[in-house]
């Protein structure tokens, strides 16, 4: 049973979630000023303090994936092969295009955080932002743990993960969330839930399909072209992306 | 109908959900409707538990409510009735013994406010259609289980006890923590479900039985109602999600329960029928110990351990000194009054959290204001209190309407403060506190006078006592005001209170609380007489003291008695707080003023003075505290609005700008947005006193659309146009149109401020912008959010875009210019 964990709250991804440039001249000059650096240390410590990270996960055989490429309103899915569930989109059909097994993920920080959150912003909403920020690149961190010791477990038998793909990326719509999380039993085993609009609740919770295939392989990206915020995104605009 | 024999094991039943796939359920199929598609299946499985030895079964319903439901094509009540009745056939088909059927309803599946947006009302509405649809079915009890946040549960069990007379069972679900994903503690859910008179309660799925242990010690610590134990077979694989353990394990982890006098054994996830079996073999039908409250009435009922309590945190009472905070009262505050007023929840936490961090054990919360909707502000001040404290409540109020209002809205078990020695004031009062089992403070006066003396205070103590025993209110849950009166006006009547206190605590068994500070009103140095006088107090009895804890010689002399009095054992509460403090309190002395700051800055300008400089360097460096008191200096020369714009806004332009040029970021932006606050706050305050004009630039609507939860970004922008001076309703977040709109009408403005964050609840703001423009309100409207585009703000008929707080202040200064 994999148990994440928080290795790192990496301060390039505060820095660049906050809006300023890793390296950037502005960086360094910020770098210079003791109250932000405190600031985000203090905050980033409270965020460690407050999360309790619970994870639920299932490794199925793609055969109980039920793939649709072309999208979630056409019809090519074959009903009588009865899947445990059915992902819809290109993007997600390309990622764990020759995998033998699928992982499906949800992890949330849990409500002591949002607690947390909430009654900063009350107190201190210039604390409240950095430690929103915090708490974000926090959930990736465990993510990223939670792929890191699976590869671990993986590697012995030679077989090798996919990148993580999550539900509002690409072409794979926010809708996936409800029948992830239900099979996951992710209300129940994690305390996460939805609320009608597909939001979850933790707000800063996860959940991500990843691929378990034979070769490593060059990890493959969704990319900008489809994402709702290319036209207004700054990372973009400062020659960035979002995903390392 | 009391349906459990206490001196008889009760066993339940084991997993549904595992049967049914085994049965045939596919993934992502209702199981509700599965079984009312093959009552046959779901018999067969009931059966199979009752021949295994289950006593009570609960029926095939666990999911089904109208929010799971909703677009699914399936009626609710019909499923719940379907199901119902097929369980209702099983037990009924046995005729050696008599099994019970329970109506099984799990969490709606959605969060609660505040954290979600499933609203109090709602969760009520969706159970109650779950409970009359059960009990028509011919359910015997209704089981409410795997709950995890405790406002849900109180939903759920004012809904069934407030619609139904079926017995009500409450199981809660604990990580190994030992809170439940919520935070809710066990010690908490067992106080406040006591307090709501369920039937029986305990704890089911999440683990073992051995881990779970520790949280069923700390419900029985609580409470002497039957305790239900419904734990998982040990945690599932995530390959073949099964679960690993053996009934013989099992039912070996369970052996402690029944030792412990708990009698009602069953499974949850990943059990079966032979578990149930091997509980019934074990364990036989004869409770080998007894702790139930028919049987122990003879015992003495305060070997448990009392207390009040929110969802996560309890206060003991157990005569140890408590603080109960008085901040939060509009009784001579001009400023509270205008948040009242105003809705300003913002204020009032803030009034909350200070309170919390000085060190309260208890909030008091007093919302009378003339004129005001008392019972609708009580709710709405509870709710944002206990959104950003866990501290345990006290309703005060002597309307019964706002007390219920109050109660109602409170997560966990409040007092209610008070009642007097009237009888009538305690027939109207005492009913709502034995409804929801609260504690109550009973006041030692009559509307025919005050009292004269100790002996009246303490006659009057006993007439309450015969009110509240008459009630069925426990003397332990009695908390008697014996009255501290001003002592520069009636300077006999201190020494009496104290008397009376003394007789209170000691002869009559009761909590005492008094309002402390009254005691020194009207003398000059006023701490000194209250800090002698709350020691006095302490030593006669007092243990619930109503003073303010942010003043430091309060809770000072507190932590010293309760150091004197072995209340802080090895008096390591009292080192902590006073290990660090040098022998003259930095607190005691006034704040330097950051005035040698000035001279040496870089936003130098000649032609500024002294003072306006320091408030623009003070402004941009983000100092509150030297902010205000330059503010505090210029109020001496200037009048408030040229401070406003020939200062502040000023310095918040600077600001801006340097944002604006990416020389400063946004965390600085709003801190120096918060300096500036503490200038406005205090200027505000001298207003609020003086009842003068108000300052504000205009009032603006902000709210973040309906379905959307995600409100930081207006939160920011908020503070900021605050910050220059306009007046802002925040309606929150996942607001619907509707709401909006009347607010839009009801405060006349010209701006509302829309936010979405999320793709998927834009068009709740394309909505929200159509039932506003449909109404024919004149205003304009300001949108933003990470998905928003000006493209698309135009499309939608806003009338400005902004991309962050600085241009919506823009937006603002064009409206109200």
């Amino acid at each position: 049973m994999i148990k994440p964990e928080i290795r790192q709250i990496n301060t390039d991804t505060i820095y660049r979630y906050l809006g300023l440039q890793s390296g950037s001249p502005l960086l360094r000059e910020e770098a210079g000023d003791l109250r932000l650096a405190d600031q985000i240390e203090r905050c980033r410590q409270t965020v460690l303090e407050a999360s309790k990270i619970r994870c639920v996960y299932r490794i199925l055989p793609m055969s109980l994936i039920g793939l649709d490429s072309a999208g979630p309103d056409s019809a090519g899915h074959d009903p009588s092969k009865s899947p445990e569930i059915c992902l819809h989109g290109r993007d997600i059909a390309r990622l764990l295009e020759g995998c033998d097994e699928a992982v499906l993920m949800a992890l949330t920080l849990g409500v002591e955080v949002e607690k947390v959150l909430m009654r900063t912003e009350v107190t201190d909403m210039s604390d409240a932002l950095v430690m929103d920020v915090c708490a974000s690149s926090a959930v990736e961190a465990a993510a990223d743990d939670f792929e890191l010791q699976l590869s671990g477990e993986l590697l012995p038998e030679s077989r090798f993960l996919t990148n993580r793909f999550s539900p509002g990326y690409g072409d794979f719509e926010l809708s996936h969330q409800r029948p992830i999380l239900e099979l996951l039993n992710a209300s129940r085993a994690a305390g996460i839930t939805l609320t009608p609009t597909s939001l979850m609740v933790p707000r800063k919770s996860v959940t991500a399909v990843m691929g378990i295939c034979r070769r490593s392989r060059e990890k493959v990206l969704g990319g900008c072209a489809r994402c709702p915020l290319m036209s207004k995104c700054s990372y973009r605009s400062h020659n960035l992306r979002c995903f390392i | 109908m009391n349906m459990i024999d206490n001196s008889r094991m009760i066993y339940l039943d084991g997993a549904m959900g595992t049967m049914l796939q085994r049965s045939g359920l596919k993934m992502g199929e209702k199981p509700e409707v599965f079984g009312m598609l093959h009552p046959d299946v779901v018999k067969e499985i009931h059966l199979k538990y009752i021949r295994s030895g289950s006593d009570v079964i609960y029926a095939n319903t666990f999911g089904a409510n109208s929010h799971k439901y909703e677009g699914s094509g399936y009626d609710v009540e019909e499923v719940i009735l379907a199901n119902v009745r097929t369980a209702r056939a099983a037990a009924d088909s046995v005729q050696d013994r008599k099994i019970l059927v329970a109506l099984d309803a799990g969490p709606i599946g959605e969060l609660m406010q505040p954290l979600g947006t499933l609203s109090f009302d709602e969760a009520y509405d969706c159970f109650r259609q779950v409970v009359l649809a059960g009990e028509r079915a011919g359910a015997d009890l209704v089981v409410f289980e795997t709950m995890s946040d405790l406002s849900e549960v109180k939903a759920a069990v004012l809904a069934a006890r407030e619609n139904s007379s079926l017995p009500v069972w409450v199981t809660m679900t604990f990580e190994k923590s030992g809170r439940t994903f919520a935070g809710t503690d066990p010690s908490a859910m067992a106080l406040t479900l006591d307090a709501l008179g369920v039937d029986a309660l305990g704890v089911n799925c999440s683990l073992g039985p051995e881990d779970l242990l520790p949280m069923v010690q700390a419900i029985r610590a609580r409470t002497d109602l039957p305790i239900i134990v419904k734990p998982n077979a040990g945690l599932p694989d995530p390959r073949t999600g099964s679960y690993a353990m053996t009934p013989q394990l099992f039912r070996r982890q369970m052996e402690v329960y029944p030792r412990m006098g708990i009698h009602i054994l069953g499974g949850c996830c990943g059990t079966n029928p032979s578990f149930i079996q091997g509980l019934r073999d074990a364990f036989g039908s004869i409770c080998q110990a007894d702790s139930s409250r028919t049987v122990s009435s003879q015992t003495d009922e305060t070997e448990l351990l009392n207390g009040v309590c929110s969802a996560s945190r309890v206060t003991d009472l157990d005569g140890r000194v408590r603080v109960v905070g008085e901040r939060i009262n509009p009784t001579g505050k001009k400023r509270f009054q205008q948040a009242l007023r105003e809705h300003d929840m913002n204020y009032i936490m803030k009034c909350a959290i200070e309170q919390a961090q000085a060190g309260a054990d208890i909030l008091d919360i007093n919302v009378g204001l003339p004129g005001a909707d008392e019972p609708l502000l009580m709710t709405e001040v509870v709710r944002a209190v206990q959104s950003v404290t866990d501290l345990p409540l006290q309703i005060d109020s002597s309307t019964p309407a706002a007390i219920e209002a109050g109660l109602r809205a409170v997560c966990g078990r409040a007092i209610v403060n008070s009642v007097s020695a009237d009888e009538e004031k305690c027939r109207q009062i005492l009913p709502i506190v034995k409804k929801y089992g609260a504690c109550v403070v009973g006041l030692a006066l009559k509307k025919s006078g005050m009292p004269k003396d100790a002996k009246e205070r303490i006659e009057n103590a006993r007439a309450i006592l015969k009110m509240t025993d008459e009630y069925g209110i426990p003397r332990r849950d009695v908390i008697i005001d014996c009255l501290a009166l001003t002592v520069s006006a009636q300077q006999d009547q201190a020494m009496e209170t104290l008397h009376a206190v003394e007789y209170a605590s000691r002869q009559l068994g009761v909590h005492c609380t008094l309002g402390v500070s009254n005691i020194s009103f009207g003398l000059p140095m006023r701490k000194m007489a209250t800090v002698s006088f709350l020691t006095q107090a302490m030593y006669c009895g007092l243990d619930l003291p109503i003073v303010n804890p942010n003043q430091l010689e309060i809770m000072d002399s507190i932590a010293s008695y309760r150091a004197l009095s072995c209340q802080d054992p090895s008096c390591s509460a009292y080192i902590a707080r006073f290990a660090d403090r040098p022998a003259d309190s930095p607190a005691l002395r006034p704040t330097a003023p950051a005035r040698a700051e000035a001279g040496t800055d870089p936003a130098k300008d000649a032609d500024l003075t002294q003072e306006s400089q320091a408030i623009r360097s003070a402004v941009i460096k983000g100092l509150p505290k030297e902010v205000r008191e330059q503010t505090r200096l210029l109020m001496e020369r200037k009048s408030a609005m040229d401070i406003i714009e020939q200062d502040l806004i000023p310095a918040l332009d600077a600001v801006g700008e340097k944002y604006e040029k990416q020389i400063i970021f946004l965390p600085q932006l709003i801190n120096a947005a918060n300096a500036a606050s503490a200038g406005f706050d205090l200027i505000k305050e001298r207003i609020a006193k003086t009842d003068g004009a108000s300052v504000s630039k205009g009032t603006i609507i902000l709210a973040t659309v309906e379905g959307d939860i995600h409100d930081i970004g207006k939160n920011i922008v908020k503070v900021v146009l605050e910050n220059y001076g306009y007046t802002v309703i925040d309606l929150g977040r996942d607001v619907p149109p509707e709401k909006i709109l009347k607010a839009a009408q009801e405060y006349d403005v010209k701006l509302v401020g829309l936010s979405a964050l999320m793709t998927t609840t834009l068009p709740s703001m394309e909505k929200t912008i159509q039932v506003l423009r449909e109404a024919g309100h004149p205003c304009r409207i300001v949108v933003g959010g990470a998905v928003v585009t000006r493209e698309y703000a135009q499309q939608i008929g806003a009338d400005y875009y902004a991309k962050d707080a600085r241009e919506t202040v823009e937006a603002a200064r064009a409206v109200y210019s």
